[in-house]
């Protein structure tokens, strides 16, 4: 009787040696996987990753004003002349094609009437359809820039119509009876102020030449300049409220100021002696 | 007694002033701060400078020297071109009378260059007298109307050429404080004659001649650090072997070892160099005098190492080690003797060259069956590729002030070297020459003549 439990306590911890065992081993042979894996397989891991690539881009600068918004209206009917060229029956005179018209093309369809008389007068049926459609692209050009003009006219006539109505309270800014439309005048003119500011710095920043080389790897170099600009557009009183330690930096920053003056006068509805402007220049954008 | 109140009171009332005006100061310097709002500009337009370089003026008269004038105001213009630093601004656009050019602070009006975009302006001027040259050249800043540098170079008809580069190395150094790589040359691998050989040119490519002559395939050139030596390994013998030679006395000195001799790469400002020598079995990293005795192993590990290339400094040395499988780039400190992977994207990172900076690494790498050239920062960071579909771009070497990175590349077919600047711009053919070029070496900057 007293053999059985020992005989059993025995056995109990035979199979828990066994357990032992076996845990051991599958803990063993994981790893090995996973050493094995992180050994030979660890260039794998940040292949999604690719690294950034340099682009060589040439900026090239536009002339300064392109005019007003007259000259763009016209510029998407010359533009679209040689895209109908195909399209067109092989004209001998190129710079005649029609313009690709949608209301134009069913009617040059329906003069034909048969393939041989098509064949047969095919000169004088490209000339006079030519004529046509020279004719109603004039007409419709014309139209379209008329229209143009009507709208551009109202458009100034409104704006001029709303700067005089709010000019006055400018000028006359205690005038007792429109203390409230005086105040959201005053808050126009701080805002036209405000855009001029951003084409003076506009400005600036198409004249400044900064090559990536001289700022040493380095994007936090941070300059600060400041400058009143006057009613015909000078420059006054540039001088710099921070330095980043870098001089060529600070150097190329005042040159682009410089080489800005003048800049445009300031607008009509602006009546202050001068603009006071603060620019911040740092090479963030380089990288 | 009453003499010290009275200094007390003065002690006090002195106190409370400059605790008051140090307040004052507080105050006025937050009021200054606050009183400006700033637009931010963070992208200049022009990514160079706009420099204007007129023609010559022709001091003494004579055909010959106005021929000079213009040969020499474009070898100026073209010369700091090439830097990558400038732009190079249409002399069609000049405001001024060619034929007689204004080259003097006093006479030149500055708004002429200002108004077409110019912040700075060279001049020069020649002259010759008794069979000298003499040649007056000067930097204007156009902007504030200031003579930046002055100078005047004698010399015979064919030093024209060393005067105009010396002139190039003093607008750099007061552009970057380093003279430029007008002083240095290349070296690079031409199978023009069928053999490959290694031939040397000026540093814009120009004048290449043919530096080694074993009539067989000669691979790996490697500048020391004074440019007097050169190491290179040759199959003359039919294996490859290192050889040590000086440049100017044509000495040459071969090793006598075992096995393959391959990827030179001398220590900076020592008589030493490193190379992968595989007399033990297994390619592994040797330093070795410059009369090729070894000095010791630098390497230790399964799989090969090669390529090394050295810290600026002489204490770390990176090299390409296959020991994870792939090849890979790593560095070792010399002093701990720690060696740290430095490359983990792509499976094929090859032909390291550590920046004269000391702050970047420029390798090639070999991703979807195309090899292209990466920059990377030495602490493994900014990882850039500087070349895309354009070929496969190789064995990159940075130029000895660090503002250009010549290699090469099968853009146009065969294989030529090209170069850029560090940061990938400016890509352009430097040699052109029948046959392949590879391997491109650009020296450090003084070459003996």
């Amino acid at each position: 009787m007293s053999d059985s439990p020992t005989f059993a306590t025995r056995n109990g911890r035979g199979n828990e040696n066994r357990l032992i065992m076996m845990a051991f081993t599958v803990s063993l042979i994981c790893h090995c996987v996973i050493f094995s894996v992180l050994v030979y397989a660890q260039t794998l891991k940040p292949k999604h990753r690719s690294a950034p690539i340099v682009m060589n881009v040439n900026l090239v600068s536009l002339p300064k004003n392109t005019g007003p918004s007259r000259q763009v209206s016209k510029q998407p009917i010359s533009e679209k002349k040689p895209a109908s060229q195909p399209e067109s029956k092989k004209p001998v005179t190129v710079k005649k094609t029609p313009v690709a018209k949608p209301s134009v093309a069913p009617k040059a369809v329906k003069k034909k009437v048969s393939l041989k008389r098509k064949t047969y007068k095919s000169e004088k049926v490209k000339e006079s359809t030519l004529k046509k459609l020279e004719k109603e692209i004039e007409a419709s050009a014309s139209d379209r820039i008329s229209k143009a003009i009507e709208e551009l006219k109202a458009k100034v006539d409104r704006e001029k119509d709303r700067e005089l109505s709010s000019k006055p309270e400018v000028q006359v800014p205690d005038s007792k009876h429109s203390g409230g439309e005086g105040e959201v005048s005053e808050g126009k003119r701080a805002e036209i102020i405000d855009i001029y500011r951003v084409e003076v710095a506009i400005k600036v920043q198409q004249n400044w030449a900064f090559p990536e080389q001289l700022a040493d790897g380095r994007s936090d170099l941070q300059t600060r300049l400041v400058f009143k600009v006057m009613p015909n557009g000078d420059i006054k009183d540039l001088f710099f409220t921070d330095r980043s330690g870098n001089s060529h930096f600070d150097e190329s920053a005042f040159r682009a100021v410089m080489k800005s003056d003048p800049v445009d006068p300031h607008p009509d509805s602006v009546s202050e002696p001068y603009v006071q402007m603060g620019l911040r220049f740092t090479p963030e954008g380089i990288q | 007694m009453e003499s010290a109140s009275y200094m007390k009171r003065m002690k006090i009332f002195l106190c409370a002033l400059m605790g008051c005006l140090a307040v004052l100061m507080v105050c006025q310097t937050r009021i200054d701060a606050a009183e400006y709002e700033y637009i931010d500009i963070s992208n200049p337009f022009l990514r160079k400078i706009p420099l204007a370089v007129p023609w010559f003026k022709n001091i003494s008269g004579g055909t010959d020297v106005s021929s000079l004038c213009v040969k020499l105001s474009d070898l100026l213009s073209d010369t700091l071109e090439f830097t990558g630093y400038f732009k190079m601004l249409d002399r069609q656009a000049f405001l001024m009378d060619a034929a007689n050019p204004d080259i003097l602070a006093t006479q030149i009006n500055f708004r002429n260059w200002t108004a077409i975009g110019a912040e700075l302006l060279i001049t020069g001027g020649i002259l010759e007298k008794d069979g000298l040259m003499e040649t007056e050249l000067r930097l204007f800043d156009t902007i504030k109307g200031e003579l930046l540098i002055g100078k005047r170079y004698k010399g015979g008809a064919n030093d024209t050429t060393r005067m105009i580069r010396r002139f190039c190395g003093e607008v750099m150094y007061h552009l970057t404080g380093h003279r430029g790589v007008f002083e240095s040359k290349i070296a690079f691998l031409s199978s023009a004659d069928g053999k490959k050989e290694i031939y040397i040119s000026e540093f814009d490519g120009q004048d290449p001649k043919q530096f080694s002559h074993h009539e067989n395939i000669t691979l790996f050139p490697a500048w020391s650090s004074d440019g007097k030596w050169m190491a290179y390994t040759s199959y003359v013998k039919g294996h490859p072997d290192l050889y040590i030679r000086n440049i100017r006395e044509n000495q040459v000195t071969a090793l006598d070892m075992q096995g393959i001799q391959i990827t030179p790469a001398w220590v900076p400002g020592k008589f030493e160099l490193a190379a992968t020598l595989s007399f033990s079995g297994d390619q592994e990293i040797y330093l070795l005098t410059g009369g090729g005795k070894i000095i010791k192993r630098l390497t230790n590990s399964r799989g090969i190492d090669v390529e090394p290339t050295w810290s600026p400094d002489g204490k770390q040395m990176a090299f390409v080690s296959k020991r994870s499988g792939t090849p890979q780039i790593y560095i070792k400190e010399m002093a701990s003797g720690r060696v740290r992977r430095l490359t983990f994207q792509g499976r094929y990172n090859t032909q390291p060259d550590w920046s004269p900076k000391g702050d970047k690494i420029v390798y090639s790498s070999m991703d979807a069956g195309r090899i292209d050239i990466h920059t990377i920062e030495v602490d493994g960071g900014d990882n850039v590729k500087l070349t895309e579909n354009q070929g496969d771009n190789e064995a990159p070497s940075w130029s000895p002030d660090g503002s250009l990175i010549v290699f090469n590349s099968t853009r146009e077919g065969r294989s030529k070297i090209y170069v850029m600047t560090a940061f990938g711009t400016d890509q352009r053919r430097l040699i052109s020459m029948p046959g392949e070029q590879t391997n491109p070496k650009w020296s450090p900057s003084v070459i003996s003549k």
